[in-house]
């Protein structure tokens, strides 16, 4: 739009960025609200933040979710990065594109019927729902983007690169220890990233798997705005903010530096 | 013993024949060429001898041992990659060093025959380097350093000159020719370049269609082809289809549509056989007029191109029945009498000059 006036077209940009981060700027500015009610503004204040520090259901509620995301998006690497490898480096095998399709399936389908999926899984095994349930959801979520990511530097990196180390007597191990995973690593990194953030927001998919003991910090969060805004889950909420967006500046990061290495 | 010998060897690619019951014996100390054209096989055939794949027939035996199933990382060969394959994570001593490392030898060993190996392809002070901080002339030498610590019993080379400049690969052509006199081991070249396989090897296979079509050193190879495609690969040719016509004592005659040729003694081809009679370029006289010392193979015609490459100079002769003839005149002097299209002139062979193959 090179003929467009400036001015118009400054304009037309803040609507835009108003339009998407209006809502988090208010839940970020009242959650430093002295004022005991969350829509009234009283003045500047970190109490919420510390009555955060007291409430014992909230804090167990955080930890519950770190713990989950962080043991599910191990997992989602792992087996990820696996289901990657055997994508794009293994000899076309039989039921290559179904297998693709199911590793794929989490990210189109809606996490509702995901979650009763689950649920309905979990029930008929005879499965209690708790964290273990929690983590199995949210690393069959995180898996399917894991694979997305390192699928496409895998393509990237050059095959001739692991037969060489394969005609200087490495073997397979050894060959993807020291040749494939340095390479695909940023990858491999940022996918980790991006499934800890998915399970970390995840609220649909917690609702249907998890059970008592084992509440995450969204449902904490849901159920007691159903209550009533309280200003501490604007303060909690703001902590969140900051920890996915520091978590998505990694993974732009990771990414640049994925770029900056890239395979001559 | 040879070192390397394939027998019988055949890899398919789906429905395609890749390398087609082929059988190769090559010797310890050989410097082998694999020459033919691109899908004719030849790096199919390294890759079988690498170990990156396992031919549907046959065997492949290194240094007398059966090596047909083993997998490439216990076999005693390393290649150096068209493409170099350098680890772009690791620096130029570490690319060097791996295949060591992975043999398990002493810290110090390493070091040594890493050091060694940066002094033979004269990359001293360049160890500490990232590969993409190199040029591609340097990028080969680490390649090359980088199979040869390993001490190979065959090192492969696939097309080891081709991602180099015009100018850098006759230099590093003749560099490599001097190291292998020097170190002894036995080297297979991939290539697609004539010129670098005469200019190479020892012993030369052109291979067609996944078949090798013959094996020689350059001067069997370019002299006496053995087949239409070896003739017409290697060099510039000019080819007649005919049938000898006799009866002749030994002398042959072929008629052909340029008329009829005289080839000399030649008893093995029977009056009647089809065959096709070739000519190098550089064979063919040129004269204003006919000179008379050769009566026979003379052609009248007109100059049609020429082109002036420095050493030599090309013509392409009009000759009778709308053929045209190829004709090379060395270039030797300022003396050197030139021809302008649209000259007359004649054409002529000795019958010695003419290689003979069945059609």
């Amino acid at each position: 739009m090179r003929g467009a006036a400036p001015l118009p077209r400054a304009f037309v940009l803040c609507l835009g960025f108003l339009f998407l981060y209006a809502p988090i700027a208010l839940v970020i500015l009242y959650s430093f609200n002295a004022s005991r009610l969350a829509t009234v503004w009283g003045g500047w204040s970190l109490r919420w933040y510390g009555a955060l520090l007291e409430n014992e259901q909230l804090l167990a509620s955080a930890a519950t979710t770190a713990e989950a995301a962080v043991a599910s998006a191990t997992i989602a690497t792992i087996l990820g990065t696996l289901a990657a490898i055997a994508l794009d480096r293994f000899a076309r095998f039989r039921s290559r594109t179904l297998f693709a399709g199911m590793i794929y399936a989490p990210l189109v389908l809606p996490e509702v019927v995901m979650g009763l999926a689950l649920l309905l899984l979990f029930v008929s095994l005879g499965l209690e729902r708790g964290f273990v349930t929690l983590v199995v959801a949210h690393a069959t979520l995180g898996l399917g983007f894991v694979t997305v990511i390192v699928r496409a530097r895998l393509v990237g990196v050059d095959r001739t690169l692991e037969e060489a180390a394969a005609d200087l007597g490495a073997g397979p191990v050894t060959t993807f220890c020291r040749i494939t995973l340095p390479l695909i690593f940023p990858a491999v990194a940022a996918g980790f990233l991006l499934a800890m953030t998915l399970s970390l927001d995840d609220l649909v998919l917690a609702s249907f798997t998890t059970g008592p003991g084992s509440t995450t910090l969204p449902m904490r969060i849901y159920s007691e705005v159903r209550l009533g805004v309280s200003p501490q889950v604007n303060a909690v909420s703001t902590l969140m903010i900051a920890f996915v967006w520091l978590s998505l500046a990694a993974a732009a990061l990771l990414d640049r530096w994925r770029r900056s290495t890239r395979v001559p | 013993m040879p070192l390397l010998r394939l027998e019988h060897v055949t890899k398919r690619h789906g429905g395609f024949t890749a390398v087609n019951d082929v059988s190769l014996t090559i010797g310890k100390g050989e410097l082998f060429a694999l020459l033919g054209p691109s899908g004719c096989g030849k790096t199919t055939l390294l890759r079988l001898v690498a170990g990156f794949e396992t031919p549907d027939q046959g065997r492949v035996l290194i240094d007398g041992e059966e090596v047909t199933e083993v997998p490439a990382h216990r076999r005693p060969v390393n290649m150096m990659f068209q493409s170099y394959a350098l680890f772009p994570h690791m620096s130029v001593e570490k690319n060097i060093a791996f295949g060591l490392v992975q043999d398990g030898l002493p810290k110090k060993e390493i070091a040594a025959r890493v050091a060694d190996g940066l002094r033979l392809v004269q990359l001293e002070g360049l160890g500490a380097r990232r590969p993409d901080r190199l040029s591609g002339g340097q990028r080969q030498r680490v390649a090359l350093a980088r199979a040869l610590v390993k001490r190979p019993k065959l090192l492969l080379l696939d097309e080891p000159l081709a991602a180099l400049d015009k100018r850098l690969r006759e230099e590093t052509g003749f560099e490599l020719v001097h190291l292998q006199k020097t170190l002894g081991t036995t080297f297979l070249v991939v290539t697609h370049d004539q010129k670098e396989a005469m200019a190479m090897a020892g012993r030369i296979a052109v291979m067609r269609a996944g078949r090798i079509e013959q094996i020689g050193t350059a001067a069997e190879i370019y002299e006496r082809p053995a087949s239409r495609h070896v003739a017409e690969f290697v060099g510039e040719i000019n080819l007649f289809d005919g049938e000898v016509v006799g009866p002749d004592e030994d002398r042959r005659k072929v008629a052909t549509a340029a008329g009829v040729l005289d080839i000399g003694p030649r008893a093995r081809f029977a009056p009647g056989a089809a065959i096709i009679v070739a000519v190098r370029p550089e064979r063919v006289v040129l004269a204003r007029t006919a000179s008379g010392a050769i009566e026979a193979n003379a052609f009248p015609g007109t100059i049609a191109e020429k082109a002036y490459l420095g050493d030599v100079t090309l013509y392409r002769v009009a000759i009778a029945a709308g053929l045209v003839l190829r004709a090379a005149r060395p270039n030797t002097g300022p003396g050197d009498e030139m021809f302008e299209p649209g000259d007359s002139v004649v054409a002529t062979f000795a019958p010695e000059s003419c290689v003979v193959l069945r059609a």
